[in-house]
């Protein structure tokens, strides 16, 4: 579904964002885009959605070339962006103008989120709290029934029986035909809906796994001693031991905890990507 | 549907922009009647192109400097540019209805408004007012100059984050300016031109400017529209 080949990307010349970044992410997967601030993220969402263009390279959303923002491919596309707009417009007028555009946008569904949230259809999207747009947008953009999704810090702004709301939604709405983006700093409220994760860091893709995949090569636990954790990619004190990520040297699969994920890539780019290569293993 | 033009698709969009604009529209609207009411037009019911034009151009261009303040803000531009539309209904849409869409309020409300006000001034005061009478050729080329003029507002409104009526008036005030200080050297090369028998236009790149200009205006408004379409589609977040 979205394909990037060679892209390179940079507010200025001199300093490049992106350079040579390759993606490939395919339909059925609801996927967790994590970086440091800073990292690339939102302007990785730009120029998947067409808001920026590439400098370099090819980048296909749905065999479209994004920056040419074609019709055919923007009605199977929608992004909630971070900032979002106050529009004038009652809830119920935006979606009378804007639901058209897609052709398979679902009214059941939108009723159903915008009540689930609790959102007064007419009231005027300028006069509603920052969560609250994001309530809407985020109620909108799961019915236009979209193959590309794209949540740009969703559950920022939102309180925390709405957070759970938001995963309910956003769980019903995945279907086998959907690529979800989420692009987020709040790992725990992502945490068992994802099933990619894309680690971005430096203008670099340094991860691109399923959690599957994760969980079978990584193992997620606790350690009482620091020797024990000597043969592991990081560790954590925590308030009963150790948070270890460690090569899963087991076939059984643990819970993968996201915060921890990150950091190990974060701070074993090299040996993680060998480990997922399978470079690692061929050594022993 | 097209990848370029859908009239189903345009419909949407243009609905989209007239709502969006609705309050100004409105209050452009109050503006041209109050203008009326206050100055009705006497005697045989001449229209006062000095006032229509003087409306027309001063709303109309105020409302084209502001019509492209979304693409510039990072929050709204989302909403805009990727609204499944082609980037020429994009551009349209919203040049339609800053220029046909601007004359069409503007004369027609100045129109309806003199009906009412010569109503109420022979009716209620009994002094001698007329309506205008709208179908006057002096309206022709205030229109026409409208059109003109508000192509390059309308570039100057994609190009210009911030007041973008007074950078374009600026901008326009600067190659006239430019214009003005080159003009002997046109007069040098005209005379010098004739004498030699040559085409004018080819002795000189300053005189491509000064014949757009002088006689060719109908070069810089598409040019205007052309530049404008390619900056929309080229717009970024």
């Amino acid at each position: 579904m979205i394909d990037i080949q060679q892209l390179e990307f940079g507010y200025t010349k001199q300093n490049k964002l992106f350079n040579h970044l390759n993606l490939n992410l395919t339909e059925g997967h609801i996927c967790g885009l994590l970086g440091k601030n800073g990292a690339g993220k939102t302007t990785l969402l730009k120029l998947i959605s067409g808001l920026q263009f590439p400098q370099s390279g090819e980048l296909k959303v749905l065999n479209y070339h994004s920056k040419k923002r074609e019709p055919a491919l923007l009605q199977q596309l929608y992004f909630v962006p971070e900032q979002l707009q106050s529009l004038a417009y009652t809830i119920d007028r935006y979606h009378f103008l804007y639901a058209p555009f897609y052709p398979n946008f679902d009214e059941d569904n939108f009723k159903q989120n915008i009540s689930s949230f609790k959102l007064d259809s007419h009231q005027t999207i300028r006069d509603l709290s920052h969560g609250q747009k994001k309530k809407f947008f985020i109620s909108f953009g799961l019915a236009t029934m979209t193959p590309l999704l794209i949540l740009d810090e969703p559950t920022n702004g939102l309180d925390i029986p709405s957070k759970a709301i938001f995963r309910t939604l956003l769980a019903k709405a995945a279907t086998d035909k959907r690529l979800i983006i989420v692009s987020t700093h709040q790992v725990h409220d992502v945490e068992n809906l994802i099933d990619t994760i894309v680690l971005v860091d430096e203008g670099e893709i340094i991860l691109n796994q399923s959690l599957h995949h994760i969980a079978d090569k990584l193992q997620f636990t606790l350690a009482d001693n620091r020797e024990d954790i000597l043969d592991c990619y990081y560790s954590e004190k925590t308030l009963n031991g150790y948070a270890v990520v460690c090569k899963n040297r087991s076939n059984v699969e643990s819970a993968v905890n996201l915060e921890l994920l990150f950091n190990a890539v974060i701070a074993n780019k090299q040996s993680i990507q060998r480990l997922f290569c399978g470079e690692e293993n061929s050594d022993e | 549907m097209s990848n370029y033009f859908d009239l189903t698709r345009f419909y949407r969009v243009i609905k989209i922009e007239i709502l969006a604009q609705k309050k100004s529209l409105l209050v452009y609207m109050l503006i041209v009647f109050m203008v009326a009411l206050l100055f009705p037009v006497h005697g045989y019911g001449m229209p006062d192109i000095g006032l229509l034009g003087f409306l027309l151009y001063t709303l109309g261009l105020i409302f084209t400097s502001t019509l492209f303040a979304d693409i510039h803000s990072q929050s709204s531009s989302t909403n805009y540019l990727l609204l499944p539309c082609s980037n020429l209904e994009r551009f349209l849409s919203r040049w339609l209805l800053s220029s046909f869409g601007m004359v069409l309020l503007i004369v027609l409300t100045y129109f309806i408004s003199s009906i009412l006000v010569a109503l109420l001034y022979n009716v209620l005061l009994g002094f001698n007012v007329h309506p205008i009478h709208l179908l006057s050729m002096q309206l022709m080329p205030v229109i026409v100059d409208y059109m003109q003029l508000q192509s390059l507002f309308f570039l100057g409104a994609i190009i210009f984050k911030k007041n973008s009526a007074l950078m374009t008036i600026c901008c326009i005030a600067f190659f006239l300016f430019i214009l003005f200080v080159l003009s002997p050297l046109f007069s040098i090369n005209i005379d010098y031109a004739l004498m030699l028998g040559q085409p004018l236009i080819l002795l000189n790149p300053a005189m491509h400017f000064y014949f757009l200009f002088s006689y060719k205006w109908w070069v810089i408004m598409p040019l205007c529209l052309g530049v404008s379409y390619l900056k929309i589609a080229e717009s970024e977040s």
